[in-house]
């Protein structure tokens, strides 16, 4: 049985596209056969994420237009065989990407692949209409933030409205431990409470999500990073398993356990 | 003036003329006009007033119509009133809803919102950028986080009331209180309403509702009859 999964959040900037790298690469790692979906018209990014920008030939419109086959313009990923990516279009008109084409793409790309995982734009007009249309699964990414958690929950509103997508997960991305054991950003508890749905995952802010990015290796590649462990949980629990929380909090030296001691 | 169906009496306002409300119209109708022209009541002026009571009769468009064209334009009577002891269905329903409490399960996003006729008991909460609102009272059991707006149409005894209450726009008729600018903890168990000479927007502890057991016997019974 083959899933599509869509990647959204509303705001723009709290990580969708890399999100979407990170779970099909970690899904990728598992054995499983995944296809990412860009369907960013105009200021596509996927392709750079994972490194495959050199490698377009035809995108997402060109298929739809009936310019080209799907599999031709499907880019095989250069670490796994069983990895691709659907590039989106970054000239072409973006009105030419359709609700009835999403599907078409998606219903073929499901009798090959196990997981479709499609990257939203931001925002709530025809892109993410056409981004959502064809999937079965969202995940809502937001940042510990009241701007962002606000959009989510606009989006969950109107993901709630689409009959064949089942209840949205949530991701809470770029969570700052220092921050949040302040008091000043939201904590995950709040805002898992204020938008009711369930926790699929949290993943930390770190500068290496960005070096990697950079680089077009998705961070999930790493074997060691907290990062890489926060996206391989995330795949692990989409596969169904239950895998609890991963403690964010960094390990304490004991001059600043004493410290904290006298701070409480 | 009378005869067996209609009747005709001059008062200081004007003429009252009353239908008995037992005859079919075309009767009446005939009878009023061999009663009127018989009688041709001399008018000094064009403007004599004329109250038609209509008992419980229900007077269909056309046959109102009629009843215009006759005593306005035939006699130049002018219609004040056409009074009828009738309550349409309609009125009774709009009036039924208005007293109605109805109910929704399910958490209001933001960017959604609930309006209602009559009260409205929502069971979950209402988000930032959410907005719920009634034209009679609002009952929340979850937290009220975005805008609350009770008695819409001028009612300005609505209450709006939560299981917590961190609003950020609380509505009661044409008043309007926001949350402060600073940081606050919201409160538990609280109803808003309208009070005081200077007409605030007022947060009380709900057991210190003055009409609550009026209001909650009647909400009770309706609950009972769903």
């Amino acid at each position: 049985m083959s899933e599509a999964i869509v990647i959204t959040s509303g705001k723009g900037g709290v990580g969708k596209t890399t999100t979407t790298a990170n779970i099909g690469t970690a899904l990728a790692l598992m054995d499983k056969k995944v296809c990412l979906i860009d369907t960013d018209i105009g200021l596509r990014n996927l392709d750079v994420i994972m490194g495959l920008e050199n490698r377009i030939v035809y995108d997402i419109v060109d298929v739809i237009t009936g310019r080209c086959r799907l599999n031709q313009a499907l880019i095989q990923d250069k670490r796994f065989e069983s990895l691709s990516l659907l590039p989106a279009a970054q000239t072409s008109d973006k009105s030419a990407v359709t609700k009835e084409g999403m599907k078409k793409i998606v219903t073929e790309l499901k009798e090959d692949y196990d997981f479709i995982i499609i990257d939203c734009p931001a925002g709530i007009e025809q892109g993410f209409e056409n981004a959502v249309v064809a999937a079965d699964k969202a995940i809502v990414v937001t940042t510990p933030e009241k701007a962002s958690v606000r959009d989510a929950d606009r989006i969950i509103g109107l993901l709630e409205q689409e009959e064949h997508i089942e209840r949205p997960d949530l991701l809470v991305n770029r969570i700052r431990n220092h921050m949040m054991e302040d008091g000043n950003m939201m904590a995950i508890d709040d805002i898992v409470q204020l938008l009711s749905i369930d926790l699929i995952g949290i993943v930390a802010d770190s500068d290496d999500v960005i070096t990697a990015s950079n680089q077009g290796e998705p961070i999930a590649f790493q074997p060691n990073s907290s990062v890489s462990i926060s996206y391989r949980n995330i795949a692990r629990r989409i596969l169904g398993e239950s895998v609890p929380l991963q403690n964010l909090t960094e390990e304490k030296s004991f001059f600043k356990k004493i410290k904290s001691l006298f701070k409480n | 003036m009378t005869t067996n169906i209609i009747s005709i009496k001059g008062t200081n306002e004007g003429i009252i003329l009353t239908l008995n409300d037992e005859a079919a119209f075309t009767e009446i109708f005939k009878e009023l006009k061999t009663f009127l022209a018989k009688n041709h009541l001399n008018m000094k002026s064009d403007n004599v007033l004329i109250t038609v009571k209509l008992g419980y009769r229900y007077l269909k468009e056309k046959q109102e119509q009629e009843l215009r064209k006759l005593l306005e334009e035939e006699y130049k009577l002018n219609i004040e009133t056409l009074e009828s002891e009738l309550v349409l269905k309609d009125q009774v329903l709009a009036d039924f809803t208005k007293k109605q409490i109805k109910t929704y399960s399910r958490v209001v996003r933001s960017g959604q919102t609930i309006s209602s006729e009559g009260s409205v008991l929502l069971i979950g909460d209402v988000n930032p950028g959410g907005k719920i609102e009634a034209t009679g009272n609002i009952f929340i059991l979850g937290k009220l986080l975005g805008t609350a707006h009770a008695g819409i149409h001028g009612y300005t005894d609505a209450i709006i009331s939560a299981s917590y209450m961190k609003p950020t726009q609380l509505r009661i008729a044409e008043y309007i209180s926001r949350s402060p600018d600073y940081e606050s903890e919201g409160v538990y168990l609280d109803y808003a309403s309208v009070q005081g000479e200077e007409n605030k927007i007022v947060l009380n502890k709900i057991r210190a509702y003055p009409r609550l057991e009026k209001e909650l016997n009647a909400f009770e019974r309706s609950l009972l009859n769903e």
